[in-house]
């Protein structure tokens, strides 16, 4: 389930309407099948003289996931998805997996919509989320494409997390638009070993209250909490609660949306190994004004947010992507671990996660350093304008973003980092301007991004990123795509160590000044609105300028046939 | 309960609410990067104290690490020109091991820099006769400050010694197949019935000392157990009352290294712990000196009238980890001739003897394999091997 929209909608839409229907037993298909093949070789100044280093492989496999639905009646229904997954080369089913990938029962009981073992759950970007990551938002379809792919591998939907458990949700139809709803969730992120680690429990919830059709307030609660077994290594608790005040309105020539979020987060983690206990508490706030001019087709929007330097929230700040993990593409180089390039960040299915961790996970400030666990980043103050156009608008869509931030309170002193980033790009329709059946597009899209700090422990950091993409239907349902990414840091700065606790006990400096070219070019046959077949090339070329011969070329051509139905 | 706790989350939150006025002033240690006025000329130097605990303090620069004499180690500087962030960092050439220490400051001092015991930072123990290398990098410059190849001559013996209020006894380090007759784990039970049954001291892979324990080999009988080794004669922790009679069962933690490989399943290791309840034995001493005779075991008639107590733990995960398990988790062995007979009470003076046993379990008649090392009991909380 998504809560981003209303609950009390939701439920008096969806719940009571179905729960005063009677329907008979109905069974329905649907599901992805899915055929990727690989050929990638390995080049560059950094493996000229690497007679050991492998430097061309082929991989790739066939997937198949079908999707039983089950409808009883109103009371119960059932989803399960079948996964049939075997890697390319092998052949008569030999190393072929079969695995249920999810599975969840539901359904509503005189209103009461409840669901049942493999869950979607979010509810605020301060309690949960899954935030995106960050990037111009205007990249081409070949990349996106790509990442589509290891986003549903990785259990991504939108910005809610996948998660095992329970959850229900009730509304009460006070009438006159007004009305009040309850959701409340519990889930279980790891499980216990009946010795040294607990189980943990995710709970939370959401009671929302419709004022009428323009004020609705909302209380959020969520909780990480450890079941205490006697000779557990660890107890942790983490509670966070938030409450929020919307306001919309439509008037003329105008759509006004108000939106504030505030609360606090408190954490106790005992280690009993070292017979030490942590605990701290900290608060969010965060204020998002947005004026929608409707004649125009533009969108005005302003935000604040501040969120504290202990600010714990683990399931708005758990990051989807690994920066720490190594990629198993070229996993090894001269007898070292490939590093991740930026072309592993939406390639690679071992870069991303799709757990809760309790501690804030690692990053590279190169790549994001003003919201790398999302709003809910700690330490972070931030103003930020921007404009982009509304759906309105067919032949094109633009957006203009500015954010300034500096941090609350200084890391290894009082200095303070401050971080301007600027994103900006469009999309041009240009079959829609020609007024042409055929989908000619143009997008490009820049984020730069400058970190600064003075001081004894002196930060200077920038970094860039450039979209551009092409894609011309070329013959009915044949498109050519094209697409470039350009990326560059340069300056030096200092990673925090976190403690058992989450705590900062250490700083490691490093200088950096790389810079990666990825291009891509290649066709795509749209069978049907959801059967397609695509084959590109796609080179990435890396260089870190601080290391001789540092060159590294991955080239890849890449086939991909996807067929949903 | 319910209401209990959203009273203790709705007042946790309004405490952190208002300790937003008063929380700390930066977050993290100091940070102090070095100035391009930084005199790099910087003399670094590892000492150990010399005196012993309660006199002054009297030290000496060492040449080698010796953590068996002395327990306190320390780095030392020459007076910096200025404040800078640094860190030093101790890394064994053989064993692996690694221990960090941090400050800000301008200079390296015994109070900013000691290092107790010469415990480490991460899973690994340092070795006796490695090589070692301290490295010392300050925020801001290139250079590092190196000793290199400081050789240890001995380490710290936890054996006996307290800590912290926390009483040790080293089980057996794995570092001979025939330790000696008063303390370590001689006797190796392989299951005859099984395939490719190993059991022994090998040093392809340690977390501590010279070797590990492997165990290794194919459940062929379906009966679970592949292999062990234990005290040869069930009596050896009473030769020398190595465990005081009265610990809490929830304060005495038996403590061992596993290594494990997730992509063998069914691997677990048992631990067992022996208890003499022979109730001719009246006194601690009466048990002591039956220990001391040599050709004296615990017989198969004393077994069946004690206690035995087993902890089972399945090894899914990858690498190195201490395993702690309180003797309150054990569960009463249930074979009547090697344990299963006594009043089932647990009592701490009474242990005399311990086995480690390979199982295939979950699931019998697997190949598994796993290492082990250092297995200890500690006494009044869990083990402090490592660097906080």
């Amino acid at each position: 389930m998504n809560y981003k929209k209303s609950i009390i909608y939701s439920a008096l839409s969806l719940g009571l309407t179905i729960s005063g229907v009677a329907q008979s037993p109905q069974y329905s298909l649907n599901g992805l099948g899915r055929s990727i093949i690989s050929n990638n070789n390995l080049s560059g100044a950094s493996v000229k003289d690497a007679t050991a280093t492998q430097k061309a492989n082929i991989s790739g496999y066939n997937l198949f996931d079908l999707q039983t639905n089950l409808d009883v009646d109103s009371v119960f229904n059932a989803v399960a998805i079948f996964r049939t997954r075997s890697p390319f080369g092998t052949s008569f089913g030999s190393k072929t997996d079969f695995e249920f990938r999810q599975f969840s029962m539901g359904g509503n009981v005189n209103g009461l919509r409840y669901q049942l073992g493999d869950i979607r759950v979010e509810l605020t970007p301060y309690t949960v989320f899954n935030a995106d990551l960050a990037g111009t938002g205007f990249e081409s379809d070949l990349f996106s494409e790509r990442r589509e792919i290891l986003e549903y591998e990785n259990f991504n939907d939108g910005n809610t997390w996948l998660l095992q458990g329970v959850s229900g949700q009730y509304a009460w139809n006070l009438g006159e638009e007004s009305g009040l709803g309850l959701y409340a969730f519990t889930t279980r992120t790891a499980s216990t070993n009946e010795l040294s680690t607990p189980d943990r429990l995710l709970s939370g919830g959401r009671l929302e209250y419709a004022l009428d059709k323009y004020i609705t307030l909302g209380l959020n609660e969520v909780s990480l909490y450890d079941i205490a077994i006697a000779s557990a290594e660890f107890d942790y608790n983490n509670n966070v609660v938030t409450g929020d005040f919307t306001y919309n309105r439509e008037t003329e020539g105008a759509l006004v949306g108000f939106k504030a979020e505030f609360g606090g987060s408190s954490y106790s983690y005992t280690d009993n190994v070292n017979d030490s206990t942590e605990s701290y508490s900290d608060m969010t706030m965060d204020v998002d004004f947005d004026y929608t001019l409707k004649n125009q087709g533009l969108k005005l929007g302003f935000d604040f947010r501040r969120v504290g330097a202990t600010f714990a929230s683990p399931t708005a700040q758990s990051r989807r992507y690994v920066s720490s993990a190594n990629p198993m593409l070229f996993s090894e180089v001269k007898g070292s671990v490939r590093g991740q390039q930026y072309f592993d960040q939406f390639t690679s299915e071992e870069v991303y996660n799709n757990s809760i961790s309790t501690s804030l996970m690692a990053f590279n400030q190169y790549y994001n350093n003003l919201n790398p666990y999302g709003d809910a980043t700690p330490n972070r103050m931030v103003f930020g304008l921007d404009a982009a156009t509304d759906t309105s608008i067919t032949a094109f869509e633009a957006g203009l973003a500015l954010n300034y931030g500096m941090e609350i309170i200084g890391e290894g002193g009082s200095d303070l980092r401050s971080f301007m980033v600027a994103k900006g790009g469009g999309l041009i329709h240009i079959g829609n301007l020609l007024e042409t059946n055929r989908l000619i597009d143009a997008n490009a899209g820049v984020r730069f991004e400058n970190t600064a700090r003075s001081g004894s422990a002196d930060v200077a950091l920038s970094s860039l990123l450039i979209d551009f993409g092409l894609s011309g239907e070329i013959a009915k349902k044949v498109d050519l795509l094209a697409g470039v990414k350009y990326f560059q840091a340069s300056g030096n700065e200092f990673i925090a160590n976190r403690d058992g606790f989450n705590l900062v006990d250490g700083f490691t400096g490093y200088d950096i000044d790389v810079n990666e070219f990825i291009y891509s070019v290649g066709a795509r046959i749209r069978f049907s609105e959801k059967q397609t077949f695509s084959l590109n090339y796609n080179m990435a070329s890396f260089t870190d300028n601080n290391i001789d011969n540092s060159q590294l070329n991955i080239g890849q051509l890449f086939f991909n046939f996807t067929g949903k139905f | 309960m319910k209401l209990n706790r959203i009273k203790t989350i709705l007042s946790s939150v309004i405490l952190g609410g208002l300790m937003v006025s008063c929380g700390p002033d930066k977050v993290g240690p100091d940070l102090k990067g070095a100035s391009s006025s930084f005199n790099k000329n910087v003399s670094f130097s590892f000492n150990h104290v010399t005196s012993d605990p309660g006199e002054d303090v009297e030290t000496e620069t060492a040449e080698k690490i010796n953590f068996s004499n002395n327990d306190e180690g320390f780095f030392t500087s020459n007076k910096f020109n200025e404040e800078v962030s640094w860190t030093i960092t101790a890394s064994g050439y053989g064993s692996g091991a690694v221990a960090q220490f941090s400050g800000t400051s301008d200079k390296i001092t015994y109070d900013n820099s000691l290092w107790l015991y010469g415990r480490s930072s991460n899973v690994f123990f340092f070795q006796k006769k490695e090589f070692v290398k301290f490295e010392l990098d300050i925020v801001g410059l290139d250079t590092t400050y190196i000793i290199d190849s400081v050789s240890v001559s001995k380490v710290r013996s936890w054996h006996k010694k307290e800590v912290n209020n926390i009483g040790y006894v080293v089980i057996d380090a794995f570092d001979s197949d025939a330790p000696s007759a008063t303390s370590g784990m001689s006797a190796t039970g392989p299951d005859h019935n099984d395939q490719d049954v190993m059991v022994s001291v090998t040093e392809l892979n340690k977390v501590e000392g010279v070797s590990s324990l492997y165990l290794t080999g194919t459940d062929l009988n379906n009966n679970g157990w592949v292999g062990g080794r234990n005290h040869e004669r069930l009596l050896e922790l009473h030769e020398g009352l190595l465990i005081d009679s009265g610990i809490d069962e929830d304060e005495l933690f038996f403590n061992i290294f596993i290594h494990g490989d997730s992509e063998i399943g069914n691997t677990t290791i048992e631990i067992k712990s022996y208890e003499n309840e022979d109730t001719t034995f009246k006194t601690r001493a009466d048990l002591k000196a039956y220990a001391a005779e040599e050709t004296n075991t615990l017989t198969s008639a004393q077994q069946s009238s004690s206690d035995g107590w087993i902890y089972d733990i399945i090894v899914n995960w990858d690498g190195w980890k201490m395993v702690s398990v309180p003797y309150s988790k054990f569960r009463a062995a249930n074979d009547p001739k090697t344990g299963a007979g006594g009043d089932r009470i647990k009592e701490s003076g009474k242990i005399c003897a311990i086995s480690v046993n390979l199982l295939s379990y979950p699931t019998s008649g697997s190949e598994v394999s796993t290492y082990v090392d250092f297995m200890s009991i500690t006494m009044g909380g869990r083990p402090q091997f490592k660097l906080k």
